[in-house]
């Protein structure tokens, strides 16, 4: 993953400034001051450099005369070198065992180290003899001859050197920055030139392996659903047969007691069984099964006919279950089929829910909400949606309600708001998540509401309207 | 990311995406105030030398972790439709994206196309933009006729990815939608292990060294729409 930014072009002092500017820029401060000034490239190099033709300051010249001196002095060199620069701007002070001072400080351009400048060395203004260490080094070293030897170093004030550090740093980083928008520019004219060809060539390669990678997966999820669902479904099939089979006294009669029992164990087992299905709906959506074909879809009389097929059971629970339609309501953009089972999970999570004698209503009705096309795991909701007219599905209910906190993840895979209630009337939670899946595919939303009565909870469902 | 073992330099690529004139500079320029003084980058501004739009910005913002510097390189794109290659250009090597879309219910439909194109963009350069790191600003939340909050609630809870509501000039929610998109970042360079085998840092160190750093508020609470799902 490691890729080359075409407009982040690499720094250096050579790159991204004019030698002779510089020099044009500097020489002045050598001009007045008589104290060395250098410029080095971040490997260390002289980039531009004023100091005394006639060689290196006498106080120098006369450190180098003795071994000791001279090693000690090259010691202290290898060592600022190495030490870490002070953060970023600072001014670093490096004193030598003669008393001179030298002041450098790093240059730098957007963040990034391109070098540094060095000022000195220099005689610290009020400074008049040479530090007593240097004579200390060698017999032969002669203490007043190293005084006046010093004392022909120009002397600065500490404000005095660091202005012209300072000075130095602004105008050489000043020439970088204006360098470095010229050689970004530059990398972005390049880039656009050259770049077409090969965004060309690379996005054919990379569709190409995506493409094999995508019929490969699929290959391998498909086979794992099939697999899957038929390992589960056939001994529930033999379970279901023979269960069947024992309640018809085909083994024998049975002793009520005894058929009350195979009962439960049809019931339970057709229960896993419509669990199983569920679960792999849902598996086969994930896998974007659900580029549902969208033609437009009458729900009121999707609503009418589902609520139907409810009636026998609701009977028996003594539920009443209302149908109520604005007749006004647009077809919704969506596939029949899918649709047919959101309205029928709704319906069948309300009555679960809705204890005996209870109410259930289905409402559908016209509404305006913010909704987009179907996007890949609704990545840009918030920008690409917008308000647009709508058809609504309310179902409602008067059972326990679900708590304001908890209605975000009602539609989660698995979820129930109390296990005790789930136990008592069976089922995996699968149905508002299978809702949401196909919702979110057809381009609509799901939420729960509060209903009219404070009782119960509604789940609401907002599709978008088919083309006219 | 990118990683240069020579210089020891960690860099990451971001980019300010969106239509025309919805405040992605202003957002660079904010960002550039609020840093800590040591570590105010420079502000490049590349001139189209046309009257108006620029062509684009580069806010270069550089943190010291040790050994190794690690380098936040954040872009603008020129929102004009005509500049598309240069979007495409400056997306290249992106390493997480912060949309930022105009409130107003006027650019509702400017919004939307712009982002249909930051999709096609990437497509165009070999990515997808599910898998890129994606945080949504909804700017200028101080002008007239704005789309409401509660719309932008429900809608930041059912989608993907954060949303954040911002007046850039004022550099409300600039601050909180750079760390958000951070975090993301950061997380999803963690999982695929470059955090730690480059920089040797969890995410949630990296964040805060990087918030430390630069100064940058830690609450980003303020900003964020419809948070009930973290
Ligand atoms: N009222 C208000 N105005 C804003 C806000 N953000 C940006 N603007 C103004 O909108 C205009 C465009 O802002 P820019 O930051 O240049 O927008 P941009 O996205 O960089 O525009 P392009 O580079 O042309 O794509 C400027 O006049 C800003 O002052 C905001 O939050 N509120
Ligand atoms: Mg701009």
């Amino acid at each position: 993953m490691t890729h080359s930014d075409p407009m982040d072009p690499p720094v250096s002092l050579a790159a991204l400034v004019d030698r002779d500017v510089v020099r044009a820029a500097l020489e002045p401060l050598w001009t007045l001051t008589r104290v060395a000034v250098r410029v080095l490239c971040s490997d260390g190099t002289s980039f531009v450099s004023f100091d005394d033709s006639f060689g290196p300051p006498a106080i120098c010249q006369y450190v180098d005369g003795f071994e000791l001196s001279r090693s000690a002095c090259e010691e202290l060199v290898q060592l600022t070198r190495a030490r870490q620069q002070g953060a970023r701007g600072e001014l670093v002070a490096h004193r030598c065992f003669t008393g001179a001072e030298y002041r450098e400080c790093e240059l730098h351009v957007d963040g990034r180290s391109i070098g540094r400048v060095v000022v000195g060395p220099f005689r610290p203004a009020g400074m008049t003899k040479a530090e007593p260490v240097f004579a200390g080094l060698d017999r032969r070293i002669d203490g007043e001859f190293a005084d006046r030897e010093l004392l022909r170093l120009p002397e600065l004030t500490h404000e005095q050197v660091d202005a012209m550090v300072r000075g130095a740093r602004a105008t050489v980083e000043g020439l970088a920055a204006r360098g470095r928008d010229l050689a970004v520019l530059r990398a972005v004219q390049s880039a656009e030139q050259h770049g077409p060809a090969e965004e060309l060539a690379r996005k054919n390669d990379e569709l190409e392996r995506a493409n094999a990678h995508l019929r490969e997966l699929d290959r391998v999820k498909g086979n794992f659903l099939a697999t899957i669902s038929h390992e589960l479904k056939t001994p529930l099939t033999s379970i279901l047969g023979y269960a069947e089979m024992l309640s018809e006294n085909i083994g024998g009669v049975l002793p009520d007691e005894q058929r009350g029992f195979v009962a439960v164990i049809s019931d339970r087992a057709r229960q896993l069984l419509a669990m199983i299905t569920s679960i792999i709906e849902l598996a086969r959506m994930d896998q974007g099964r659900l580029r549902a074909r969208a033609t437009a879809v009458s729900v009121t009389e999707l609503a009418r006919e589902v609520a139907d097929t409810f009636v026998p059971s609701a009977r028996k629970k003594h539920i009443q279950l209302e149908v109520s339609i604005d007749e006004r309501t647009p077809d919704a953009r969506g596939d029949a089929g899918y649709l047919r089972q959101v309205l029928h999970n709704l319906v069948d999570n309300a009555m679960k829910f809705t204890p005996d004698g209870g109410t259930v209503s289905i409402a559908i009705s016209p509404t305006t909400a913010s909704l987009a096309d179907p996007t890949d795991e609704l990545v840009g909701l918030a920008v690409l949606a917008h308000p647009q007219p709508a058809v609504e599905i309310r179902v409602s209910d008067t059972g326990v309600g679900i708590p304001q906190s908890e209605r975000g993840r009602v539609f989660d895979a698995f979820y129930q708001v109390d296990t005790g209630v789930a136990r008592q009337f069976g089922g995996a939670g699968l149905g508002l998540a299978i809702v949401r899946r196909i919702v979110d595919g057809l381009g609509g939303l799901v939420r729960a509401d509060d209903t009219p009565s404070g009782t119960g909870v509604a789940m609401v469902v907002v599709l978008p309207v088919a083309a006219p | 990311m990118q990683v240069d073992f020579r210089s020891r330099e960690v860099t990451l690529k971001l980019v300010y995406y969106g239509p025309s004139q919805s405040g992605k500079s202003s957002n660079l320029r904010a960002l550039q105030d609020r840093v800590a003084a040591s570590h105010r980058p420079r502000l490049i501004t590349l001139d189209a030398n046309d009257d108006r739009t620029l062509f684009l910005d580069l806010l270069p913002l550089s943190i010291e972790l040790g050994e190794v510097t690690l380098r936040i390189n954040l872009y603008t794109v020129p929102g004009k439709a005509e500049l598309s290659a240069t979007r495409r250009l400056v997306l290249r090597g992106v390493d997480g994206v912060v949309f930022v879309a105009d409130s107003r219910n006027s650019a509702t439909r400017s919004n939307a196309e712009s982002f249909v194109d930051l999709k096609q963009n990437l497509r165009d350069i070999g990515r997808a933009l599910k898998d890129l790191p994606l945080v949504i600003q909804f700017n200028k939340r101080d002008a007239f006729d704005v789309r409401s909050d509660e719309e932008l609630c429900a809608l930041a809870q059912r989608g993907s990815e954060p949303v954040l509501r911002a007046v850039a000039p004022r550099g409300e929610g600039v601050c909180e939608t750079f760390t958000t998109l951070l975090e993301v970042v950061f997380a999803r360079l963690d999982a695929a292990g470059e955090l730690s085998r480059t920089l040797r840092l969890s995410p949630t160190q990296l964040l805060e060294l990087v918030s430390k750093t630069l100064a940058l508020p830690s609450a980003i609470a303020g900003a964020r729409i419809g948070d009930a799902r973290s």
